[in-house]
């Protein structure tokens, strides 16, 4: 088990940049997701902790210990891919054994280990199998088994659901999760589900364009988002978001007026400001009220437990959450109130405006 | 009606087709079991005394066991080395970072292209100098000119179409490069490296002009060659060089029934997705 450091790690395919400077730091132990849409650099950055891709400037350390320059088998990992990566021409005992037998640990401790590997994933009855006789999520539990066989300082995850269908998704992420609570190590995975980042991490990575947007607990990306790019990519439906010009204590959104919490603005210097508010933040009232806003309804969808409200607030389309048995028809006039909760503050360049 | 016709015409354009493929040989059969008188009278088609004699003075006048060894060593050799070297090139080509790749792929390609006869001369001189002429070596290494591009070309191909992953969980896993080549690509490589292996193996067996220019001897001397040398001065060895060439044939007809299923599946690896 080790922490691993990322010291102002910069990566560059010829003239491309696909990193930039990203500095971070995983706890021994912890478990932490690498989230972004595709092409934002989170796979570059495991394949460089992996060894798999060298960076072009910038320091990785496991412990305190430099392997910027380690090959992957002396960096001592095991890493679990999209596509499984079993070896087509071995059987399951033999994948889960590889990464023992390529050590040249003796057969009857390999034996031990890959039993017990495959005990705790329950295949102990393919053992004998080959890849191309078992379903999907047989074979991502067998390259599970061939990570889990070792105790390697630390397991690095390459979007390994992303080929599952959603129920098994769902089991594999708790069995994921499971694993980690069992094992105890560092475990660094990279996906583009935020749903799956939420759920099994301790804190998150979130990628765009080759930077790190911000990292923190999920709790704190959804609750606080760094920026509107963080602001718009966590949660779903997405966050709501104006843009207005500063009007005393409010900002303008043509001719609506959002009201916002004095210290807001205090400290604040720039003219315009963007504000974001989650679709459940909303609360439908009755009657209108203070600061309460009105909005017509475009498209009512029902989620089963929840409704989503498509409407339109100061001439931009937004979402609302309602409850269930909410009915209300396309054209209909709603008084929405947001005055109860937090309003996320962007400034000019989308950098979160913290109250202080 | 319609499909009844469209079924006959089916089955009778297949069998011109074997017909027109399989004659020559046909013929070759059967010219070698006819004894000396009936050989250049048809019909009859089939011989009227059928005899061995062609295949018993096949041996006597000449060492054509000789020929035969040597064919098959020469053959041998040339291939494995083609595969060992081929399959090293082959992963490095495929799967390593340099940027005279494409450069040294062009390169061999383009060596395969040269027209034999083009290089026989240099060859000859070459071979004479370093003092392997008439050996198997003199053969062995002008052969590999010809069929190392080939081996290159196919197994780099093929090797491309392994994934990448498999490499990286191999390196992660703890294998050197060579190791990774040993214990995953060649394994998976098997039909690839059986087509390529026969193609060669059989260009080798065939092969007639360097065998000619490169060779004196029953030492080193090979089948192709060794064919020519029944003619004399005012004897037209028909019956002979028909009973040689059925049986230098022979060899490949088992090698190909033998491995047909992997040369069918190497053919068409990569061809769909699977």
């Amino acid at each position: 088990m080790a922490s691993v450091t990322l010291q102002n790690i910069h990566k560059k395919f010829g003239k491309t940049v696909v990193i930039e400077e990203i500095n971070l730091t995983i706890n021994d132990g912890e478990f932490v997701t690498f989230l972004g849409p595709s092409g934002c650099g989170k796979s570059t950055t495991l394949n460089m902790i992996a060894g798999l891709e060298t960076c072009t400037s910038g320091k990785i350390l496991f412990n305190s210990e430099d392997v910027t320059r380690a090959s992957p088998s002396e960096r001592d990992i095991a890493m679990v891919f999209q596509s499984y990566a079993l070896y087509p021409h071995l059987n399951v005992f033999d994948n889960i054994a590889f990464p023992l037998a390529a050590r040249k640990i003796e057969k009857e401790q390999i034996k031990q280990q890959v039993e017990k590997a495959a005990k705790r994933l329950e295949l102990s009855q393919l053992l004998h199998r080959f890849p191309r006789e078992l379903s999907g999520g047989q074979r991502q539990r067998v390259a599970l088994g061939r990570a889990i066989v070792r105790t390697p300082k630390v397991f690095l995850f390459d979007e390994p659901l992303s080929n599952l269908d959603v129920a098994l998704k769902v089991h594999m992420r708790s069995e994921i999760k499971t694993l980690h609570q069992d094992l105890q190590s560092t475990m660094i995975y990279v996906t583009h589900d935020q749903e799956e980042a939420m759920s099994l991490s301790d804190r998150i990575a979130i990628f765009n364009g080759g930077k790190l947007q911000q990292f923190a607990s999920p709790d704190e990306v959804y609750q606080k988002p760094a920026n509107l790019f963080v602001a718009t990519f966590i949660g779903s439906p997405p966050m709501n978001l104006w843009q207005g010009e500063i009007n005393g204590g409010s900002i303008n959104v043509e001719g609506t007026n959002f009201m916002l919490p004095q210290q807001t603005l205090e400290n604040y210097t720039q003219k315009t400001m963007t504000i974001g508010i989650r679709p459940h933040q909303f609360e439908i009232i009755t009657k209108a009220k203070e600061n309460s806003l009105k909005a017509k309804v475009v498209t009512n969808q029902l989620m089963g437990e929840c409704r989503y409200l498509d409407v339109e607030i100061a001439n931009k389309r937004c979402m609302v959450k309602a409850t269930a048995d909410f009915t209300a028809k396309r054209g209909e006039s709603i008084h929405l109130d947001y005055t109860n909760t937090n309003v996320h503050c962007f400034d000019e360049n989308g950098n979160r405006n913290e109250y202080k | 009606m319609k499909k009844i016709l469209s079924k006959m015409s089916f089955y009778a354009l297949i069998s011109v087709l074997i017909i027109y493929t399989i004659a020559p040989f046909l013929w070759l059969v059967i010219s070698s079991f006819k004894p000396q008188q009936e050989l250049l009278s048809v019909p009859p088609l089939l011989p009227v005394n059928p005899t061995l004699d062609n295949y018993r003075s096949v041996f006597e006048l000449l060492p054509f066991g000789q020929f035969l060894l040597n064919s098959a060593i020469v053959a041998t050799v040339t291939t494995t080395l083609c595969l060992v070297i081929g399959a090293l090139g082959a992963y490095a080509l495929a799967r390593l970072n340099f940027w005279w790749k494409s450069l040294a792929l062009m390169s061999v390609l383009s060596i395969s292209m040269f027209p034999q006869i083009a290089t026989v001369t240099p060859l000859f001189v070459m071979i004479r100098k370093s003092g392997i002429f008439n050996t198997y070596w003199a053969l062995i290494i002008p052969y590999a000119t010809f069929a190392l591009p080939l081996t290159l070309w196919i197994l780099t191909s093929f090797f491309q179409k392994i994934p990448q992953e498999l490499e990286r969980a191999a390196l992660i896993d703890g294998l050197s490069r060579f190791e990774i080549l040993r214990k995953i690509y060649i394994p998976l490589a098997g039909p690839a490296l059986a087509t390529t292996g026969i193609m060669v193996f059989i260009a080798c067996w065939n092969e007639f002009l360097f065998a000619l220019c490169f060779t004196s001897s029953e030492l080193a001397r090979t089948v192709p060659v060794g064919i020519t040398l029944y003619e004399g001065q005012y004897h037209q060895p028909w019956g002979e060089v028909s009973a040689a060439s059925v049986l230098v044939s022979i060899p490949l007809v088992c090698l190909m029934f033998f491995f047909q299923r992997r040369i069918l599946s190497g053919l068409t690896a990569g061809a769909v997705k699977q």
